[in-house]
């Protein structure tokens, strides 16, 4: 493009610089053709000069003596200077016929003044004095004749030069008007050329740009045009390949980023759960030894009372008052597996025994039969921890579940259980390890939880039910997050307010496989999907 | 204490200035006062051809004088009286005779003469004649016609009157068959040329120039007789003329040589320098004019 541009200009300044050139030529012709008119002209006085001097001369020579005497500086002087008008003649003619002319009349000017020398001179011999009358005069007669037919052809000539020039001018206008039309058409048709390279092109890649700008990422235009635009158009290309990856990179980038603020805030509600428990777990596993310690001193007592002879009134106390004892007790203990003051079982787990084992525990207790709907999958591999303890994490979530839906006549609880594998692209983020692991859900149908407090749910001591004999002091919840985390599991709640609460537990599999790109970013955006 | 008259100071001052002043009113102004010289050519030859050699010397003399010089051509010998007398002319180039004239006459002062290329500022006269009309002396002139010059003239009338009476020739209309005066010296040698006269009188200066320029002129002419030498044209002036202006005049020719512009105007006129002239170098003129039966201070002229 550049090349064309250059040529472009090149031929349009080639073309007025010939037309100038050839325009100053003639103009330059043309002003020497003036300045030479000018100068004819204004010798033209030395003509008209000579002319009036040489007229003058025969009425010279019929003068008289008395003339003469009294006028002769003046004949003198006009002669003279008949002369010099002649010489100055030859300062403008060069031509060899024209200076042989001139010649000619300073030849008869000189014959002339002879003779009218001695006619001014002579004072006697009449006929010696006619004779050189006439010749002076036939002389006069030649010179008049001779500068009459030079004036003449000297004003011919000043006419043909005169047309000439300006024949000359008006041949330098029409060059000028010529080459300006020219030039205007030229320039014009490059403009128009250039000017449709240029534009085209440009317009394309505005149009290509706000494209881009309007999401059409990775929009490519045609190829096409001279070399400088080609590179543009092949540069915008990969600019906008460029733009839809990174795009897809920013997404992806963004993807992962929302997934590390969300693994951030739970780690943190971890963490802050965590140091809740811990706090409390301390506080909860100093007063549950002690407790413990005064409860087996109050139980071991009342066994001692009961084999001794009362009467049926006292026992019935004391048996109110063993159970109570006993309740107390299990609640120590659920302190202590708060605390974690007990040892852990690592032992191989079906969990679907667990689960079992669970829900029949719960519905052992019930005065009131409740629904529980139980979806357990076959072949689930093992998981490893402490059966006791997992029992007691089922037993807790169901408890809930069960105390929620008591009141309502449709009260429905779904236990189930499946298997599940978490991996780095999973669609759902749970802060687990890409693996296997089963799943144990726990769905009720009752009122749901406020959304303000459903984050409180795992809190020591928290529970949305009227305190009564059968609802728990609050730390059910907050023991089945000890032990499913003490599992390298997770445990999560989802609720509805009106609709229902889920509860999911997942625990690893025993030799739960690990993803083949483990390292620190499958902590991130762990998604599951169902197996 | 005594009290000494003293001119002041002021006084002085005052009284030198007023000397200087008189000093250039009587010494300079006077040049001053005369803006312009007319100088007086006579018509010794071609009257164009005069002028024109006098040209240089005058634009030399203009600038050197600080004044304008004119030139004015004598239509003939005859209006120089009558120039000088009406105040015309401040002074003139005369030849040798009517510079006696107007010496004797008019009582004007000679200058200074050119010198001639040979190194003489004299000329003298010839006397000659066609050589086909077989004239080698007086005796052959008898019935013949002679041109002459101008009465005023040395060479073109004096002499050859003085020669025709040394010659016992008493009477010009007896013995000659006419004679003319064809007012210049080249007019007379053009018309003896011509056939018009066949002898004719004429200085050596112009005869010799006419004839370097026309070869003609030797193989037609040949000379009878030569004049004794007098002073070339010089330059006369005004007998009322101021000194200082004389002076100036006087200096100013004698070191033409010594300037461009002053060897260019004796190119001109065909010499090498100027000499001083006084009367003494017209006694030949005199001597001549005795012997042509001429009385110079009464002599009228007019041309036949």
């Amino acid at each position: 493009m550049k090349k064309q541009i250059i040529l472009a200009f090149a031929v349009i300044f080639s073309l007025f610089g010939l037309g100038a050139g050839v325009i100053v030529y003639n103009m330059m012709n043309s002003a020497s053709s003036l300045r030479n008119l000018i100068d004819l002209h204004e010798i033209e006085d030395i003509r008209q000069n000579l002319n009036l001097r040489v007229q003058k001369l025969q009425t010279y020579v019929n003068l008289s003596a008395i003339d003469f005497s009294y006028n002769i500086d003046e004949i003198v002087d006009n002669v003279q200077q008949m002369e010099e008008a002649a010489q100055e003649c030859f300062g403008c003619h060069h031509k060899p016929v024209v200076q042989e002319e001139l010649i000619y009349t300073e030849k008869l000017i000189r014959d002339f003044q002879e003779k009218l020398s001695f006619l001014i001179t002579s004072r006697s011999d009449v006929s010696w004095r006619r004779q050189n009358q006439q010749q002076a005069m036939k002389i006069a007669d030649t010179i008049n004749m001779h500068v009459q037919d030079m004036v003449t052809d000297a004003a011919v000539t000043l006419q043909q030069k005169t047309d000439a020039a300006i024949e000359g001018i008006e041949r330098t206008y029409s060059l000028l008007l010529g080459t300006f039309l020219v030039t205007l058409l030229l320039a014009v048709g490059i403009a128009h050329f250039l000017t449709k390279r240029l534009v085209v092109p440009i317009d394309e890649l505005l149009v290509a740009a706000s494209k881009i700008a309007d999401g059409d990422l990775g929009h490519k235009i045609d190829l096409h045009g001279v070399d400088e635009f080609v590179r543009l158009q092949e540069s915008f290309n990969r600019m906008s390949a460029s733009l839809v990856e990174k795009e897809v990179e920013n997404v992806e980038l963004c993807k992962n980023l929302k997934g590390r603020i969300r693994e951030l805030h739970r780690t943190q509600h971890q963490l802050v759960q965590a140091g809740k428990l811990a706090s409390l777990g301390k506080l909860a596993g100093g007063i549950s030894h002690d407790f413990n310690n005064l409860l087996c001193g109050i139980i071991g007592q009342i066994s001692i009372l009961k084999r001794a002879e009362i009467d049926p009134e006292k026992r019935q106390s004391l048996a109110d008052i063993e159970k109570a004892a006993m309740r107390a007790s299990q609640l120590v203990a659920q302190l202590q597996t708060f605390a974690n003051q007990r040892d852990w079982q690592e032992v191989a787990v079906n969990i679907n025994s667990i689960v079992i084992a669970a829900v029949q525990s719960v519905q052992h207790e019930m005065r009131k039969e409740v629904m529980i709907h139980m979806d357990l999958s076959q072949g689930l591999p093992t998981v490893v921890g402490d059966p006791d303890r997992l029992q007691v994490m089922v037993r807790n979530i169901c408890e809930n579940a069960v105390q929620v839906v008591y009141e309502k006549d449709d009260g429905l609880v779904e236990v189930g259980v499946d298997s599940m594998l978490v991996t780095a692209d999973s669609e759902i983020s749970l802060p687990l390890v890409p693996g296997t692991y089963i799943k144990i859900y726990v769905r009720d149908n009752g009122k749901g939880i406020p959304v303000d407090i459903v984050s409180n749910i795992f809190d020591p001591y928290f529970t949305t039910q009227k305190k009564t004999e059968r609802n728990g002091i609050g730390l059910g919840m907050a023991i089945s997050y000890v032990i499913a985390t003490k599992h390298e599991g997770h445990i999560e709640i989802a609720s509805t307010e009106n609709v229902g609460t889920t509860v999911a537990v997942f625990l690893p599999v025993s030799g739960a496989s690990m993803g083949s790109d483990y390292n620190e970013s499958f902590m991130k955006n762990i998604k599951y999907r169902q197996v | 204490m005594i009290m000494k008259n003293k001119m002041p100071c002021c006084s002085k001052i005052y009284m030198g200035f007023l000397s200087v002043f008189v000093a250039f009113a009587v010494f300079v102004s006077p040049g001053l006062a005369m803006e312009k010289i007319t100088i007086g050519l006579i018509p010794e030859m071609n009257v164009f051809k005069q002028r024109k050699r006098f040209v240089p010397l005058a634009q030399h003399l203009s600038k050197e004088l600080d004044l304008k010089v004119e030139l004015s051509i004598l239509s003939r010998y005859g209006n120089l009286k009558e120039r000088f007398e009406q105040q015309k002319f401040d002074g003139a180039f005369l030849g040798s005779f009517t510079g006696a004239l107007a010496i004797k006459q008019l009582g004007v002062v000679p200058l200074a003469r050119p010198v001639n290329n040979d190194g003489t500022s004299t000329y003298f006269g010839y006397i000659f004649a066609r050589k086909d009309s077989g004239i080698k002396s007086v005796a052959d002139m008898r019935g013949k016609t002679f041109a002459f010059v101008e009465r005023a003239t040395t060479a073109g009338y004096i002499f050859p009157l003085a020669y025709l009476k040394r010659n016992k020739v008493l009477s010009l209309d007896s013995y000659l068959k006419g004679y003319f005066f064809a007012g210049s010296h080249d007019a007379v040698i053009q018309s003896v040329m011509a056939g018009t006269a066949q002898i004719g009188a004429a200085k050596n200066t112009i005869y010799e120039r006419l004839r370097s320029a026309n070869p003609q002129i030797d193989r037609d002419l040949h000379i009878i007789a030569k004049s004794p030498r007098v002073p070339s044209n010089g330059l006369c002036v005004r007998a009322d003329m101021i000194a200082p202006l004389k002076e100036r005049i006087l200096r100013s020719l004698l070191r033409l040589e010594e300037v461009a512009d002053g060897r260019a105007a004796l190119k001109a006129l065909g010499a090498k320098r100027f000499v001083k002239t006084t009367v003494e170098d017209y006694k030949p003129v005199f001597k001549l004019a005795e012997e042509a039966g001429i009385l110079i201070e009464h002599y009228e002229y007019v041309n036949k």
